[in-house]
Order: C-alpha cells, then structure tokens, then sequence
C-alpha cells in the first residue's frame, strides 16, 4: 500500500502525492501479541477458551509452551472483535479502503472490498494483538489522528506484535526491521511514532539503541516499567495470588476476577511452578528491578548483613553484593531460583524443579542483567531525545518487599501503595532515569492493563502524538 | 472381518506409530468448526486412584471462576468424572469442561471449549474408547495416546505431535494439503535459522544446528509426488567458560511438509521415516 492512490468516489479530499505521511507503530506489553505456539494452545487473550485450557493445562506443558526455546510466532489474522469492531465502524472501512467512501455509488459494498478491509488491517498488524487490550486505542488512534474521508491517509497505524517470551532486545530488533518495513510501504515517509505499551517500551528503547533511532520521530510510553517493577520479584516468593495481592480488589468486576484467576493458574499459585513457569520466559524476566531502581523496594539479609537494594547496587552494602542480578540468582531468599529437591522428596512432593530449570532461569536473569545494562552506559541515551511518558497512579501496587522478619508469610512481607497502576509501581513508569529527560510524564487513575480503557488518557496519547507529528513536519 | 487398522484408519491425516522407547507427548486438539467446539486430549501422569483428587485440585484452583462441582458421567470403558465452567455466564450452556478418564493404571485429561448440552454429553463421551473394545461397524477412529476417538465430519484434526525419549524430542509438524511442484526446504531453513541464531548464551546448554544433514527428495521414500522429509541434527554445545564436552547429539527436530491426505500404506510410511531419524541419531 503505497500513498500514492486512485481518487475514491464521493465527495473526499485527496492529494495525489503526500510527503507529510508519518505512520504509527504500536508496540503492546507483555502478553499482549496472540501467538500461535508450536506443540501447544495458542495464546489468545481475546478467547476465554484458548486461556482456561491454558490455566488447566499441566505445569510441565505450560512451562515447556512458555519457553522461548519453543518456537511460536505472531498470530496474524483477525480475531471476531476486531472483525466485527471494523465491520460495524463504517470510517475504518473508509479509511482502509477510499473506493467505500461513495454511498450513492457502492450502496452495498461489494463483499470483495469487504475483505480488502480486513486485508489491510491484517497486513498492518492488527489481528497480531488483543483486540480487549489494544481496540480502543488503535481505533483512536486511526481514527482521530486521520480527518475523515481524506486521502491518503497520512498517519496509518501499524502495530508490531511480537512473541513476547523472547528477549527484548530480539524483540527489538525485530521491531527495527518492521519500521524499515513501515517504511517502505509508506513510500513518501520518513520517520515513524511510536506508542508503546508497558513491556512494549523496552522493546522500542532496545529498538532505538540497535538502528531504529534515525527512523523514529518521537515515542509516547505508556505505563513502562522502565526499570522493572518490584511485583515481578514478590511473585517469586508468594507466587501469583489471584485473590489477594493480585486480586482486581473490591472493585473488581467478576470478569477481571475471572481472567485474574485463569493467568494466575496459568503463571502458577506456588513459587516454585512460577519460577519453572517464568525460568523460560526471557522478555518477563527482564520485568525484574534492574540495578537502575531508584527506590528501595527490598530489604533483606545477605552474608547475615541487613540491607537493601539500593546499598547493593550503590557499593554500601558491606557484603559481596553490588549487583542485585547476583543477588536474584541465589538460591535461597532472597534469591528467587529454587533448588530441586532430592528424588525422594520430588516424588513425594510431587515437585517439578529441576536442574534444568535452574539453569534455564539463572541464565535468563544473566540475559536480563545485560539487557538493562545496555541502559545504563551514559555515553549514550537510553531512550529518543523526544519521549513522552504517561503512568498509571492511585491503583494497589507493589511497592516493598521485606525479606528479613522471620515467620511471615510472603503476603505479610509484601507493602502495597497506591503509588502505581496495579502492576507497574510510579518509581519505574515516571521513567525518572530517562536520557535526555522525557519531554513530558503525566499520572493518569488508571489500571495498568486497562489503561486504554479510559478516554482521557488515550486523549493524552493523542496529544503527546499530535506534538511529535507538529515537530516532525517543522 | 474388519481389521484394526482399518477401523483407526481416519479419513485424513495419519495414523502414527512412535518407534519402541518413544512416548508419546503430544497434545491432541480437535476442531470442529461447525459447532464452535474444540477438544483436547492429553496425558495426565496421575494414579488412577488419585485422579479425582487431582482434578479436585484443578477445579479448586480456579474457584473464582465458579466451577460445578465434580460430577461422574456413565460411560463403557473409563471412569469418567468432570467439572464445568460457564464461560459467558450461561447458566444452560457450559463454554468449558474438563474431565479425567481413568482406566485400571492410566489417567487422561479431556478438556472441551465450546457448548455440549446436558442431554448430549454422554453420547459425546461414548465416542471415546480404547482399540481392544472397538467391534466390527463402519466407524472410523483416530488413535491418541492409546484412546481411540470416532471421527465426525468435519474435524480439523491436529497438525502437531511431540514423541520423548531419554533426552530427546522429536517434533513432527505438517501441514495438509498443500502440493509442491519441487523440493521446498524453506520451512527446515527458517527453523535452522531460528535454532542456529540464539547466542551463545541462551542456556547453559544451547541448541545449535551442526549441519543440515540431508534433504531427502521425494520419491526416495515412496512418499509420494508431493511429500519429502527433511531432517537436520542439533547438537548441544558446552558455553564458553565451561569445561569442554564432547557435543552429543540430544535433540532432532524432524520437519514434514506433506500432503498427507490418507493413503492405503500410512502406517508403514511413518515407520520409515522414524527408522531414517533413529539411524541417524539415536
């Protein structure tokens, strides 16, 4: 799809030659792209039957489709709700097809240029992603930033789903090549904006280090732990707690409770099947606090020494710790990797650890040490020059994990605060160690998965892109 | 007289039989599109005396989700117990159940997405039985993980099967219909690139594709004008730092694009291809 196209019937603007296009590309979070999965059952948000035969799988089933080793790839055609959000939204046909912009011309469209609509979001990306998470925000994306009935359109949005079990930076450098894709198709364009969502920003930033910088206009993060949040290493311990800690809360809806539970059966409620379940998990396990967390979120015993996160990864801590990669590694708390048990207690127990699994899970935190390391060379920034961040406040979130008081139970040692979105904490997604500064941060009341949910912050979405688009023109 | 073989002969697809010392780890999933249902098959390593516990344990683990409770279902050959899950908050309709079959000294998961009727389930459940109870009739049958499943019309049956041996997997993927004027050996490549591209850190022990040992082209194996079978061999490689180790060949994945619509000598011909794999590896 080139921007150069045939006057559509009907009463529409259209300019021949463009040179002012400037795509969108979306990048969603953890969890967010479909994938078909190689020897196991799709990962499919948007289907509560693909998700409850995950939560009732086996763990060893689970655990082997959730390892990067297994080969699995994007979904790309179109779920039901985008198919029928696009069928019953006349401007995205418009949009994705000029020719339907003429009623009085194409009354009953002809059910070949019905497909050529679903063709162009599909080659977009847009059947690669939950549609539950990401609908609203790519339609107002599409639709507000793009006046009606005028062509070419000038911003398509693009969306780069990818298989969010592998590292970033490979996502990354996948996502480098789908921009020089954007690109090409957008023949008249120059640079892309990207929005990201949560873990997506890790994977744009990785991008932006590894070629991607020259091509990018501006990027708007949403809720991006930019440097881990402290529940991904409390789960560790307590492992997901569907109906506490991880809980929707009072306010919960009995749908969020549902799909609350089904991921936590999927993630594994005892720590020892969350960690085998994660140990292959090289994206996720990059969600841990990175040594650029700037507040203490874990105070804990190391060479019988009381200390925190913050001594350790400043030099203070007065043990042989000055990294807490090193310190997630250990296999007794507060490191997070579990040691097998003997053969007789793994088959009284029924339990699953293995070497294997230790293994795969120490090298992974290796991987994840190294990947955030990429963002701490100050010779360079870590993120574009033109970044806007918008993050999630006034949600339960973790925000303190205490490893050192004897008999407590791992809920008992864990502090939440409202200072985040549920799920990423304020300290991670204002994006403090941005460089250079981010442009603008903004707190929005807004739950982390469900951020685009609220109009206004996907206004503000929009703003922020509407400023990247105003510079890049200039 | 109606052979076995013929009555688990389904109408597309194969009927595969793991060489000695394979076990069989596949997930079996059907589709049938027509009435928006798909099942899964799977084994559960489970004592039969325990399976309802275990179940219970499963079902517990999602009670926020307001499973039934157990129940057990009237059935020929297994002992069948199940819960439900309404997925959309139809009460009449359950979208999700899951089941054990026990026999005497084996325990499989049956999990369905989609609506079967109260008044339907134990007819739906009849379609499962083992080889030995099958009689002489019309039906036919596929074979998963020793359970034999009458076909219907319609299924999308399952395009993919994992078999275990002592460190080793074997994955078989295909895909049907789908003809060939030449030898493509695309799919193999793209999948050698993936292996063969992980740093070298990726795992303590990380995959590596040595070599591509060998295409073989169609016709070698009697497969047909459309099939071939290729196969490349992965080796394990000890992570710089680490002492040496000889590489020991510990993982082949073995890659078949064919038209695999049934022929008269399915069996045979999967036999062949496992004797190829073992002969180079194992």
């Amino acid at each position: 799809m080139g921007d150069v196209q045939q006057h559509p019937p009907g009463s529409v603007t259209f300019d021949t030659i463009d040179t002012r296009v400037i795509p969108i590309v979306f990048v969603p979070g953890v969890m967010g792209t479909r994938l078909d999965i190689t020897g196991g059952v799709d990962w499919d948000p948007d289907n509560d039957g693909k998700m409850v035969l995950w939560a009732t799988d086996l763990r060893l089933q689970i655990v082997k489709s959730l390892t990067s080793a297994t080969p699995g790839s994007p979904i790309e055609t179109l779920g039901d709700k985008p198919k029928a959000d696009i069928r019953g939204n006349r401007e995205l046909q418009i949009q994705a097809v000029p020719e339907l912009a003429g009623p009085a011309i194409f009354p009953d469209p002809a059910p070949d240029l019905g497909a050529k609509v679903f063709e162009v979001y599909q080659k977009r990306g847009w059947g690669q992603v939950s549609w539950g998470f990401y609908g609203p925000i790519l339609k107002d994306l599409q639709l507000k930033l793009n006046p009606s009935r005028k062509f070419p359109i000038r911003h398509p949005v693009w969306v780069h789903g990818y298989d969010w079990r592998q590292s970033n930076q490979d996502s990354g450098d996948k996502l480098v090549q789908k921009i020089a894709k954007v690109l090409k198709e957008h023949p008249t364009a120059k640079q892309v904006v990207i929005v990201t969502h949560s873990m997506g920003g890790l994977v744009c930033r990785s991008a932006l280090l590894d070629g991607a910088l020259p091509n990018v206009a501006g990027v708007v993060h949403t809720v991006q732990p930019s440097c881990g949040t402290p529940v991904a290493y409390r789960r560790f311990h307590s492992g997901a707690t569907p109906t506490s800690l991880d809980g929707p809360g009072p306010d919960g809806k009995v749908l969020d409770w549902v799909a609350s539970i089904f991921l936590a059966a999927i993630q594994g409620i005892r720590p020892r099947e969350y960690a085998i379940t994660q140990s292959g998990l090289r994206g996720p396990l990059q969600l841990l606090p990175s040594n650029d967390y700037p507040e203490m979120f874990l105070q804990m015993l190391l060479d019988d020494l009381a200390t925190d996160n913050l001594e350790v990864v400043g030099g203070n801590s007065s043990t042989r710790f000055d990294d807490l990669y090193d310190v997630y590694a250990l296999g007794k708390s507060p490191g997070i990797v579990p040691e097998p048990f003997s053969f007789l207690r793994r088959v009284a127990e029924g339990d699953l650890v293995t070497d294997e699994h230790t293994k795969r899970l120490r090298a992974n935190l290796d991987r994840a040490r190294k990947f955030h390391q990429r963002f701490r060379d100050p010779s360079v920034g870590n993120c574009h020059p033109l970044t806007f961040s918008l993050f999630g406040r006034g949600k339960r979130t973790d925000i303190f994990y205490d490893d050192i008081p004897l008999g407590l139970t791992p809920q008992a040692r864990t502090l939440q605060g409202v200072s985040g979105d549920g799920t990423v904490a304020e300290a991670s997604s204002q994006f403090r160690n941005a460089r250079p500064p981010a442009q603008k941060t903004t707190a929005f009341p807004v739950e982390h998965a469900a951020c685009f949910s609220n109009p206004d912050f996907n206004k503000e979405v929009l703003a922020c892109v509407n400023q990247i688009i105003a510079k890049a023109k200039k | 007289v109606v052979s076995r073989e013929q009555l688990l002969r389904p109408p597309y697809g194969v009927v595969f039989y793991p060489p000695e010392g394979w076990i069989d780890q596949s997930c079996y999933r059907f589709v049938e599109p027509l009435v928006q249902r798909e099942f899964v098959l799977d084994a559960r390593p489970w004592k039969a005396l325990e399976a309802v516990t275990q179940l219970e344990s499963v079902r517990s683990s999602l009670a926020a989700a307001k499973p039934s409770l157990i129940t057990s279902h009237p059935h020929s050959v297994f002992d069948i117990h199940g819960f439900h899950i309404n997925l959309d908050g139809d009460d009449t309709r359950p979208g999700f159940r899951m089941f054990t079959l026990v026999s005497e000294d084996r325990v499989w998961g049956l999990r369905v997405v989609g609506a079967i009727a109260e008044q339907d389930l134990d007819e739906w459940l009849a379609a499962f039985t083992v080889p030995s109870r099958i009689d002489s009739s019309q039906r036919r049958y596929w074979l998963a993980l020793d359970i034999a499943i009458e076909v219907r019309p319609n299924w999308q049956p399952p395009q993919q099967f994992s078999y275990g041996a002592p460190g080793a997997l074997l994955a078989l993927q295909w895909q049907l219909g789908t003809e060939f004027g030449e030898v493509d050996a695309s799919p193999l490549i793209d999948e050698s690139d993936m292996i063969g591209s992980a740093p070298a850190s990726a795992y303590i022990v990380s995959y590596e594709v040595t070599k591509l040992q060998r295409v073989l082209v169609p016709g070698r194996l009697g497969l047909g004008a459309h099939c071939f079978v290729a196969q490349a061999l992965c080796a394990t490689r000890a992570l710089s730092g680490e002492p040496s180790r000889d590489a020991d060949v510990t993982n082949v994945r073995l890659c078949c694009v064919a038209d695999l619509r049934q022929q008269p000598d399915a069996p045979e011909l999967w036999r062949d291809v496992f004797a190829i794999t073992e002969a180079h590896g194992f």
